[in-house]
């Protein structure tokens, strides 16, 4: 039950409380990028979702399995990047040939996704916390979540920009960061909700 | 097709030969660094040392500065926004405190952030042991801790934090503990562990050795 | 003078953070003080150029099918030498920027630059572009350190300038003031290249 409740926090306070966009700012480009529309930003947060739960099971994997045992730590960064470039590859051919019409939602995104800072954060997150194998996946799969919420909020409240009038020199990325810094105003509402 | 898997191979070959050169080279620079530190912030706390021991008491790490009496421990307690980690500097023979660092902590910026600014920790410069109170206002006798505006609730969980490690230090000089209260503090932070709500009397652990992360 | 075209590009035209708007993650995460967008901006001006040289030089040997994760590969080795670099000999502002400095790798800006310049010019002229580049983005991040340090603790590099009687905003030091600093800034940066033109 203990460790129910404490999977449960970690899950709810990784969207929340340590928004991946709004609190830790990872993944600030497609945020900035893909968010003018609700639907291309929810597809891309499904993309980023998924690839982030393999990530972290992959972080964490290699990361006992193969760093630790052999003492590669100074490879981490090398060699994380290397693997999320080419899990990308295989879930990019994977969705293209089980589900082209999947592949036509999702599919132009996922090439984006490899220079996705988030990604790496998170790869790079997993060992530095120190969270087990499900500990990881949650968290992964948490983090991917609130990438979703952030970015689906945003491009909510940019669909309803459009008919605003913004001025000249406002349009386009210094209004969206400007939204971006009140919601994350909002967001810092949640801190000291779940104390891990 | 062969010849890209040789590109990437050779590529990743220097690569790792590389890094594996620089990691040589600079791990023991980091490390001295990482002692350093760690030994400027322990004569921080110690007025007149300048040099210490470390040693095991009960299973708890003091630090014995090279002046008698003069000893620092490290303790980590709850935080309004996550753990906070400090370091006390004090002579359990004279029962008075020299001084504290907060070494680390979550609290939120530009409020209980202060924990780590010169004026709350004048708070602790030159305090005789006791079961200090936090009060919001300047502080009438020594036994009072002046709490940060608008940080109450950090203020107090320091406090609580530095009283604990004091007891600790006592006990492990084979001293009694003092009688500390507990402030029931509600701080609407959940203890992930055993999912109660957060009182003074979680536990605080003393003797960390954590000073300067990094792992390299 | 072709040299000087292409790092007045970086530096102005083209500035990364102010025109075409990438590298925005450690844009807003490090510049909480100035040294720390200072130490960020140059090693990642470090990477992009000891990348984009080495780029350059082997631009003909790499084939075109494992281009992409040869370049990664090549900036992620640079990246790790200056995490390595920080830590040994600037620990504080390392600790500051922690997960940051690795996440250089995958600075758009790096990549970016590498794909479209470095492999397909010379080794000159990709120089040239790695310090216009480099330089831009550095001075984009050292300007909006500067004024959320300012703003936020009072100090320049950790210098007391505003004294006690300025009340710190301490939301500039925050996500929330990092994204609404950069969007007046861009808004601002708008308004003077559109009173250029006219």
């Amino acid at each position: 039950m203990e460790q129910f409740t404490h999977i449960l926090l970690l899950f709810a306070s990784t969207i929340l409380v340590n928004n991946f966009i709004l609190v830790r700012f990872l993944g600030i480009c497609p945020f900035l990028g893909v968010s003018n529309q609700i639907g291309t930003a929810f597809s891309m947060g499904m993309a980023t979702t998924f690839v982030m739960t393999l990530t972290g099971m992959a972080s964490w994997l290699i990361n006992t399995y193969i760093l630790e045992v052999f003492n590669l730590q100074f490879l981490q960064t090398v060699i994380f990047i290397i693997v999320i470039a080419a899990l990308v590859q295989f879930v990019e051919m994977f969705i293209k040939k089980t589900s082209p019409a999947l592949y036509r939602t999702l599919g132009i995104f996922l090439p984006l996704i490899t220079t996705n800072c988030a990604i790496l954060g998170l790869a790079l997150l997993i060992p530095s916390e120190g969270y087990n194998f499900i500990e990881s996946v949650i968290f992964a799969f948490a983090a991917g979540v609130g990438f979703t919420l952030a970015i689906v909020l945003m491009a909510g409240l940019r669909e309803n920009l459009e008919f605003a009038d913004v001025p000249g020199v406002l349009k386009g990325v210094p209004i969206t960061l400007i939204i971006a810094g009140i919601m994350a105003m909002a967001f810092m509402g949640f801190s000291g909700l779940i104390s891990m | 097709m062969k010849k890209s898997i040789l590109t990437l191979t050779i590529l990743g070959l220097i690569s790792a030969l590389l890094l594996s050169f620089a990691h040589q080279l600079l791990t023991p620079i980091i490390a001295s660094r990482q002692e350093e530190g760690k030994k400027d912030i322990i004569l921080a706390v110690l007025p007149e040392s300048n040099n210490f021991k470390v040693l095991e008491k009960n299973g708890i790490i003091l630090y014995e500065g090279n002046k008698d009496g003069e000893v620092a421990i490290i303790a980590r307690g709850p935080g309004f926004g996550g753990e906070i980690e400090l370091i006390v500097g004090a002579n359990p023979f004279e029962r008075k405190v020299y001084g504290i660092k907060v070494l680390s902590h979550s609290e939120t910026p530009g409020l209980g952030s202060h924990i780590t600014g010169e004026v709350f920790e004048q708070n602790f410069v030159d305090k005789p042991f006791g079961d200090y109170q936090v009060v919001k206002r300047p502080v009438a006798d020594l036994m009072e801790v002046e709490a940060i505006t608008g940080a109450t609730v950090s203020s107090q969980l320091v406090v609580d934090i530095v009283k604990k490690a004091i007891n600790e230090m006592l006990l492990a000089y084979g001293f009694d503990a003092i009688a500390i209260t507990e402030v029931p503090v509600v701080t609407g932070a959940t203890d992930t562990s055993t999912g109660a709500t957060i009182t003074t009397g979680a536990t605080v652990t003393t003797g960390a050795t954590s000073l300067g992360g990094g792992e390299y | 003078m072709k040299f000087l075209k292409i790092l007045k590009n970086g530096l102005w035209d083209e500035n990364p953070t102010f025109r075409i708007v990438i590298g925005m993650c450690p844009t807003l995460a490090v510049t909480n003080a100035a040294v720390n967008g200072l130490v960020m901006g140059l090693a990642t001006a470090f990477v992009l150029l000891a990348s984009e040289i080495i780029i350059s030089l082997v631009k003909k040997l790499i084939p075109e099918n494992v281009r992409i994760p040869s370049y990664i590969l090549i900036i992620a080795t640079f990246v790790t030498l200056v995490d390595y670099i920080l830590k040994a000999f600037l620990p504080g502002v390392a600790s500051a920027l922690s997960l940051f400095i690795p996440l250089i790798v995958v600075n758009c800006i790096i990549l970016g630059r590498a794909e479209a310049f470095a492999s397909k010019n010379s080794v000159l002229d990709s120089i040239a572009d790695a310090l216009g580049m480099g330089l831009g983005f550095t001075w984009a991040l050292l300007l909006l350190s500067i004024i959320r340090e300012l703003l936020g603790s009072g100090s320049i590099f950790g210098v007391q300038i505003l004294g006690g009687w300025y009340p710190q905003m301490a939301i500039m030091l925050l996500p929330a003031g990092a994204f609404i600093s950069l969007g007046i800034l861009l808004a601002l940066m708008n308004y003077i290249s559109s009173k250029g033109v006219k």
